[in-house]
């Protein structure tokens, strides 16, 4: 079963105003909940303003549900050790979210580790 | 001798440059003592509170300190929501937050750039200060002592005119005519015009701030002052050049969201075929509907055109996905071929849908040219039978066509019709090799291929099978690439042949697909027509009553390999 392993505990207080830096209001995404998908990446868009990975999850029926997962901008995942190859298509990872508030298949990454447990790229800070 | 003269020229040359490369010397040195005077601010400076950005673009500084109870540093001072606004700046402030929700931008603007999560690099010379962030947004700030410019040399642009110069370390800047900076970036404040931008910019230590004033007689009571500072942050060994080519934001209607990717079925993961499609390519839906969408083919320009029997009509669907009529009137269209030359055939196929009630009408199922003028080029076999329910058209490119019904014909530019292959159980879709020296037709789950010598048609053979359909009707649309490769769609997807018959691979479809096209300017869309389609509310679109159904959607595939131009 490789759908998302429930929700977290909320470690961030929600009413966090405006939470974010980046170029939209980080209020989009629950940040008093975390959620965590597992699948095979279709494709890693190393793009701006934000990068993304265009993730292929079975939902609980078994079939496929393509998330897409925001990271901040290639110029911060630079400085933190990522690389456009950094994921590739068919790599299987596990990614830690906090979702969309929307209820769509979306969130915004926390940290990204291979099936193994092993952090993808450097998930520093 | 020539060589002689060349050398004395030259000679002559520099004795002419001597006293000019002295003053060049003298201006060098001076110039050096003026750089040695100047501060120097190497580095890459990420506004204070944005330092330690997370890989998800979250700033950690303020989860920290809501984490710890702490108040919540203002990372973005700059958006002015402290600013002492007249009441028109309020509101103005107010409608420019009410239509920021989804809102795309291309970049940051001034005064937002010295805020932003993107770092600044700060180069210095005696004449100018150039501030540069990673994607491309400049600002050249002239110390060489000139005024700012007259105003009729002026007009607003989003990083305004800036004059400076250095009381000691401190660069002290005026700004003028900045666009309204929400014009350009939605988190911007919405500063007039008129607004003058005032910035004294001093290292203090390993954090350099800048004291702003901003004086806006239009929408300020009085001067706002504000502080943003910049320190650096680890990580940045050079200064990329990021484009701003994928802003996802979009907006549900209560939130901001994510313009998702996936949806209708086309979240699956394709394999990727050498020198056909590369891994991560996704189909995307380009167009869906209640009636068919059959019998591909593309414009010389690359549109798309399909067939669609129920609205008697052949329609283009462009690369940005607008769909029109292109061709009305085309009784029964069921489908089109473009020849090289330009040259449209269609096939009508009158009153013959099987689906309708029932139909009735005198005009025969036909081979059509369409275009300016149109004529009919064949609407019965020899015998003068019906040519009955025409299937699938390639062009011939010499005014006549291969059509399927039943068995393979060929139809000549004077209406003459040759049988070409009788099938072992049906035909389908037919189309020829780029070189023109085959012709391929499907026989239910086998593709036959066929020697063409000048047009004429000679020996036939088993090219490939479709092995991995065991049940449904087998092949039905048919395409080739530049290169000579050959797709079939089929109840597993799109079948990739070699020109040899080798099976390349098998590219799955969200719906079982029908008939295909390359298109678009370079060829290298593939479109598929797929039967069934969503409604709005996303279920699959069921007729009411017993008719067929013949909804459809149109998917488009990015595609390593490029079609016939």
């Amino acid at each position: 079963m490789r759908i998302l392993m429930g929700l977290a505990a909320a470690a961030l207080v929600a009413s966090a105003t405006p939470s974010a830096d980046a170029h939209h209001s980080m209020a989009m995404f629950d940040q008093t909940s975390e959620v965590v998908v597992e699948g095979t990446v279709r494709q890693f868009q190393w793009s701006n303003p934000h990068a993304y990975i265009q993730l292929v999850v079975e939902d609980e029926a078994g079939n496929p549900v393509e998330w897409s997962l925001e990271l901040g901008s290639p110029v911060y995942l630079y400085a933190r050790g990522w690389r456009p190859r950094t994921l590739r298509p068919g790599s299987e990872v596990r990614v830690r979210i906090n979702p969309l508030r929307s209820g769509g298949p979306g969130g915004a990454v926390l940290d990204v580790t291979d099936m193994d447990g092993n952090a993808v790229g450097s998930n520093r800070r | 001798m020539i060589r002689k003269l060349a050398c004395a020229v030259s000679l002559a040359a520099l004795a002419a440059a001597t006293p000019a490369l002295a003053d060049h010397h003298e201006e060098s040195e001076a110039r050096a003592e003026a750089f040695a005077e100047l501060p120097y601010w190497p580095g890459y400076w990420v506004s204070e509170f944005q330092a330690g950005t997370a890989i998800g673009g979250q700033n950690t500084q303020v989860a920290e300190a809501i984490a710890n109870g702490e108040p919540i540093p203002n990372f973005m001072a700059l958006r002015g929501a402290d600013a002492p606004w007249t009441e028109d700046g309020l509101q103005r402030f107010a409608d420019v937050r009410a239509i920021s929700r989804g809102r795309k931008a291309t970049g940051w603007g001034f005064p937002m750039m010295m805020n932003a999560a993107t770092p600044l690099q700060i180069t210095i010379t005696p004449e100018q200060v150039i501030i540069i962030n990673a994607y491309n947004e400049a600002r050249y700030i002239y110390t060489d002592g000139r005024p700012m410019p007259d105003e009729i040399d002026m007009w607003p642009t989003t990083y305004g005119t800036s004059v400076g110069h250095w009381e000691g370390d401190t660069l002290v800047v005026e700004t003028r005519m900045v666009t309204t900076p929400s014009d350009f970036f939605h988190g911007a404040p919405p500063f007039s015009e008129e607004a003058v931008y005032h910035e004294r910019i001093t290292l203090e230590g390993d954090r350099l701030v800048s004291q702003m004033v901003i004086e806006d007689p239009v929408l300020l009571t009085e001067p706002w002052e504000v502080e943003v500072a910049f320190v650096r942050d680890e990580g940045f060994d050079r200064m990329i050049q990021f484009d701003w080519d994928n802003d996802r934001t979009g907006f549900d209607g209560t939130y901001n969201t994510i313009e998702m990717v996936g949806e209708n079925g086309t979240a699956m993961l394709l394999p990727a075929i050498d020198g056909v499609l590369e891994a991560g390519a996704a189909w995307e839906v380009a167009w869906t509907g209640p009636m068919t969408a059959d019998g591909m083919s593309v414009t010389p320009e690359g549109h798309l055109l399909f067939a669609q029997e129920q609205s008697n009509a052949i329609w283009r669907l462009t690369p940005d996905d607008e769909a029109f009529v292109e061709y009305p009137y085309v009784l029964g269209a069921g489908a089109v071929s473009v020849a090289a030359d330009g040259t449209v055939l269609a096939i009508e196929r009158g009153c013959t849908d099987p689906g309708l009630e029932m139909l009735q009408c005198d005009r025969r199922p036909a081979l059509m040219q369409l275009g300016e003028t149109r004529s009919i080029i064949a609407e019965e076999f020899g015998d003068g039978s019906s040519l009955g329910r025409l299937n699938d058209v390639h062009a011939d490119g010499h005014g006549g066509a291969w059509v399927t019904q039943g068995a393979l014909w060929h139809i000549s530019h004077d209406g003459e019709t040759t049988q070409v292959y009788q099938p072992e159980a049906f035909t389908n879709g037919v189309t020829t090799s780029p070189d023109g020296e085959t012709l391929y037709v499907t026989d239910m789950r086998n593709v036959m291929g066929i020697t063409l010598n000048n047009g004429v048609s000679g020996e036939t053979s088993l090219f490939a099978t479709l092995d991995e359909d065991t049940e449904g009707f087998g092949g039905d649309g048919m395409a080739v690439d530049a290169d000579g490769r050959l797709y079939v769609t089929g109840d597993a997807g799109i079948y990739v042949f070699a020109p040899d018959g080798t099976k390349l691979g098998v590219i799955p479809v969200p719906r079982r697909a029908i008939t295909l096209a390359f298109a678009g300017a370079d060829r290298r869309t593939l479109y598929v027509g797929a039967m069934g389609a969503p409604t709005p509310e996303g279920e699959d679109w069921v007729p009411p009553g017993d008719e067929r159904n013949v909804a459809m959607t149109v998917y488009k595939l990015p595609m390593l390999a490029a079609g016939l131009r």
